[in-house]
């Protein structure tokens, strides 16, 4: 018997054919097993599931005894506050904060500060510290968390002599591999933004 | 460890002399992900840290798929309640999702496949099994046929969220009899895309299951 080329062997494996010899390893296994959930669904991956009922949610909420019920899933949500792609002026990336109204089928409330080339971050960070150590104020400061890996870092809010304020990142993360990022998030608890 | 650096951004402030809780995130095997896989992201990351608006964000997103799971099990007329009691106990227990371990969606539909499992049980020690499997279509051993049910939803939400293109590939690998060239002609996509498309999406499909399988009886 000629061998199965290995694409065969995968798409057989996707589609729940007959293999010889039968999957022996875990990632054939779970392949097996992916391929036999997808012919139980069929093909119409594309259909909407049915909204939950809204009292779930506030069922829920008031179990939990979470703080500030927000409105369920049917009521418009509030405009998002996310960053913008960045924009490119001075010489130096900018990432301005804009709100824009939710998309539809979207239900992020979060807010992206910004992301951003760690590359473009150290290059530019450096260049516009200088520019603005004279005749800056810093209005407020917080500490960075890292939620995966480990870092430290501060992010001040500092209002130049020309009244423009400006956020400050100073951090310090383990390096990077080449050709990642890091990404930095602007969230308040307390008001979901 | 090691000085990466400094920058400034420039900022609209919300109010005045404020700077909200910050949390920065690296992520280290792409340079740019689709900005839904980012927020999913975030949003597995902020659960699992215990942010209370991240368990709406959760409801928002993976409700329908966990009350259609109680729906097609329990059926309809207890779908609400047993649902609720998913996503209350996916809260009390949220100590127990690892993203590493799994997706979040996964995760939820799996702690969903034990409490509709353990309501058709004591629906049947209260004697009403049989009804209640009339009722959801569901018969033989509850376990099974409700974890088979919860894999086939789960799944077809996997595939919801992929991106158009490789969702497409992918669709054409699990329902059609095209080889990867025949879906490279039919879609227009070179081989080495349709193959890379069909990988990827099995990766993100994968933590779904691992997910699933990560949930801990509640």
């Amino acid at each position: 018997m000629l061998p199965i080329d290995p694409d065969d062997r995968l798409l057989r494996l996707l589609r729940g054919e007959p293999l010889t010899p039968e999957p022996t390893s875990d990632d054939e296994r779970v392949l097996l097993r992916l391929g036999r959930a997808a012919q139980a669904a069929g093909a119409r991956t594309d259909e909407e599931l049915p909204a939950p009922p809204t009292q779930i949610w506030e069922r829920v909420a008031a179990e939990l005894g979470l703080a500030g019920v927000i409105p369920g899933p049917g009521a418009e949500p509030e405009p998002d506050t996310v960053a913008q792609p960045p924009a490119t002026g001075g010489g130096a990336t900018i990432l301005p904060l804009m709100q824009r109204p939710p998309r539809p089928g979207r239900s992020w409330r979060g807010l992206v500060l910004a992301a951003a080339s760690l590359v473009a971050v150290i290059a530019v960070g450096a260049a516009l510290l200088t520019n603005r150590t004279g005749g800056s104020q810093v209005v407020a400061e917080v500490a960075l968390q890292p939620l995966e890996g480990s870092g430290s870092g501060e992010a001040r809010l500092v209002r130049s002599a020309d009244g423009r304020t400006y956020l400050r990142l100073d951090q310090q993360l383990d390096p990077l591999p080449e050709g990642s990022y890091a990404e930095v998030w602007l969230i308040d608890p307390a008001s979901n933004l | 460890m090691s000085a990466v650096g400094a920058t400034d951004l420039m900022v609209r402030r919300r109010s005045p002399g404020r700077v909200h809780q910050m949390i920065w995130v690296g992520y280290g095997d792409h340079v740019t992900p689709p900005e839904d896989e980012a927020q999913l992201t975030l949003l597995e990351q902020r659960f699992a840290a215990g942010y209370e608006d991240s368990l709406q964000q959760a409801y928002q997103r993976f409700g329908p798929l966990v009350y259609r799971l109680c729906c097609r099990t329990v059926g309809e007329d207890d779908a609400a309640d047993v649902s609720q009691d998913v996503w209350v106990a996916a809260w009390r227990g949220r100590s127990g999702y690892h993203r590493e371990r799994g997706s979040l969606a996964g995760w939820l539909v799996g702690i969903a496949r034990f409490k509709c499992i353990d309501h058709l049980r004591a629906r049947e020690r209260a004697g009403r099994a049989r009804a209640a499997a009339e009722q959801s279509g569901a018969g033989g051993d509850l376990a099974d046929t409700t974890a088979l049910t919860a894999e086939r939803l789960l799944l077809a939400e996997a595939l919801r969220q992929l991106d158009p293109r490789p969702r497409s590939v992918l669709e054409l690998a699990f329902y059609s009899d095209a080889t990867h060239q025949e879906i490279a002609e039919r879609t227009g996509l070179p081989l080495g895309t349709v193959k890379s498309d069909i990988r990827r999406g099995l990766d993100r499909l994968r933590r779904y299951l691992e997910g699933f399988d990560a949930a801990d009886r509640p």
